[in-house]
């Protein structure tokens, strides 16, 4: 049992050292570990904070190439440097290339740009002349997910509430506590700073109003 | 994970772990119109597919009522030559005789019940069709042999030029045929031979050990696949003489408890969410308002998270693309007068 989720387990009235229903084994610990798996990999998909360095070994002729990440899933490219050119890739994309030149599928030369497609393919403009030039990308990596309580957590510090409120707010939607549920939802998105753009998505708090006059009639 | 897995984690948080209240089939159902939902409303998926010219059908029909005794296990079906007066005809004459009308019309071409016996050094009498992948969606990109081609339609092309059907050069178009079979046609049809036949089923997406015959016009090759020995793992997509395409998908539906679901593990959370909220407010025993709403709140929240995610892939473009005639963002906090107006009474 790592530490986020000691927290989550303090949080929903359980006893860490001496847990009552989510005990200390995989399939004890399932609902708790998936909640927080899946908190993760939301955040860096929101965030970005989790990088890894990858490399595409550029083909003779061959411009478009599908990666695969073995510890995880690309989530996107935030640099890519040309090794033999020592220059950074632009990004741009297939509308942009299209109206430059229709025949930009045809040239072959250093590549100058990427652009990404689709979940896992990146292709380069030009396409390589030749074998030779390795191509160093800096991707997002969306975490898979850990399996047991030794694991590494790929979370930031900071991060590490919200990673609760996440999975303490699945933890009251599925014990039917719609309303726990929705608060922490709000602590969740409060913690990664998105609650001003994402927080009216949830439904507001009804407040009811009286009929009554404020202030005391003269009866009878 | 598969389905199975996901159904777990569907009746967990349902608390209904056994699947007292919803059945296997009521989630499914819900699941596969979610993943629907979701990716029309985020575009999430997109793929990249290489096909050759001519494509390749498993089996070829003439009747609609054939369809049903076609095997089940296959999905590219050809529906070959034109029905006429409950019969089947190959030749644009045949409906005159038919008819017991002595005059023939000239025909364009041969006909065909596959359209790669079109190719074979012969020009066919009628459109060489061609069947967009399984699982596609809306058409974002596509090439032939390696320059881009627009979509038009079939009304333009008749329009326009009057020999379209024996037209044959290099594809600049493409026009939908069937929607519902999923085909389209190249324009001009393209030149090509069919020297080899295929190992394999189906359109063949990356077909493997074919040989590219130069002396007769090559017809798409594709070999060799992953390369997991140099760092990252790459799969690379071939482009000559082959139409490639990219396009936004449409997810396949799951059937199956071992069916594997075609969204990336990060974002099927969403898809768990959205089927979760169906299902507490779908009118059962189960029915409960307030963790519906919930669910589906988190499930529209994963809507925006993922378009927030799609932008993020765009993040490192220096440029941004704006639609021709909108004016631009602007940014003046306070009202001004027109750039003509006289600074000072003249």
């Amino acid at each position: 049992m790592n530490q986020i989720e000691r927290k989550v387990l303090e949080l929903i009235g359980e006893d860490p050292d001496n847990p009552d229903v989510f005990v200390d084994t995989p399939a004890g610990m399932a609902p708790i570990r998936d909640a927080i798996n899946d908190a993760v990999q939301e955040i860096v998909m929101l965030t970005g904070f989790h990088k890894r360095q990858c490399y595409v070994p550029l083909r003779e002729g061959a411009a478009f190439y599908r990666l695969q990440l073995n510890t995880g899933t690309i989530g996107w490219i935030t640099d890519a440097w040309s090794v033999t050119q020592q220059v950074r890739l632009e990004q741009t994309d297939l509308l942009r290339l299209s109206a430059y030149d229709p025949r930009w599928m045809i040239y072959t030369g250093s590549p100058e740009a990427y652009f990404p497609v689709g979940k896992d393919i990146i292709g380069f403009y030009p396409k390589p002349p030749s074998d030779g030039n390795v191509v160093e990308l800096t991707v997002v990596e969306i975490p898979e997910s850990y399996a047991t309580g030794d694991d590494r957590v790929k979370l930031r510090d900071s991060f590490q509430y919200a990673a609760v409120a996440f999975a303490v707010s699945e933890y009251w939607a599925s014990r039917g506590d719609a309303n726990e549920a929705q608060v922490h939802l709000a602590k969740y998105l409060d913690a990664l700073g998105l609650s001003r753009e994402y927080l009216p998505f949830l439904p507001q708090p009804r407040f009811a109003q009286t009929q009554k006059a404020p202030w005391p009639q003269v009866t009878g | 994970m598969t389905w199975a897995d996901e159904l777990i984690r569907i009746r967990r948080l349902l608390r209904d772990p056994n699947g007292n209240i919803w059945s296997e089939a009521f989630l499914r159902n819900q699941w596969n119109d979610v993943q629907r939902e979701f990716q029309n409303k985020t575009k999430a998926l997109e793929d990249v597919a290489t096909q050759r010219v001519p494509a390749v059908y498993q089996f070829s029909y003439q009747f609609d009522w054939e369809w049903r005794h076609l095997p089940g296990e296959y999905s590219k079906f050809y529906q070959c030559l034109s029905q006429f007066d409950e019969g089947v005809v190959c030749h644009r004459w045949e409906p005159q005789t038919i008819s017991s009308i002595a005059a023939d019309v000239a025909d364009y071409g041969i006909h065909f019940t596959q359209p790669w016996e079109g190719c074979m050094n012969e020009t066919p009498g009628e459109l060489l069709k061609m069947k967009f992948p399984a699982n596609f969606g809306v058409m974002k990109f596509a090439a032939y042999d390696e320059q881009p081609i627009n979509s038009v339609s079939k009304k333009a092309i008749q329009s326009s030029d009057p020999s379209h059907i024996a037209r044959s050069g290099t594809p600049v178009a493409y026009f939908p045929y069937d929607e519902t079979d999923d085909g389209y046609v190249l324009y001009p049809r393209p030149v090509v031979n069919f020297v080899n036949e295929l190992a394999g089923e189906g359109l063949a997406f990356y077909a493997a050990g074919d040989d590219e015959d130069d002396t007769v016009g090559g017809i798409a090759v594709r070999s060799g696949s992953s390369d997991t020995d140099e760092g990252t793992p790459v799969d690379i997509v071939e482009l000559g003489d082959s139409v490639f395409m990219v396009y936004a998908v449409s997810p396949t539906d799951v059937e199956n408890l071992g069916d594997e679901p075609e969204f990336p593990g990060f974002l099927r959370k969403y898809l768990r969410y959205g089927t979760v909220g169906r299902a507490y407010s779908a009118n059962t025993d189960g029915r409960i308002k307030s963790l519906g709403d919930f669910w589906q709140t988190r499930y529209e929240l994963g809507v925006e998270f993922t378009k927030r995610w799609l932008r993020n892939k765009r993040r490192d473009r220096d440029y941004r693309l704006i639609t021709r005639g909108v004016p631009g963002r602007r940014s003046y906090r306070y009202p001004r007068l027109p750039d003509a107006y006289p600074a000072v009474e003249p």
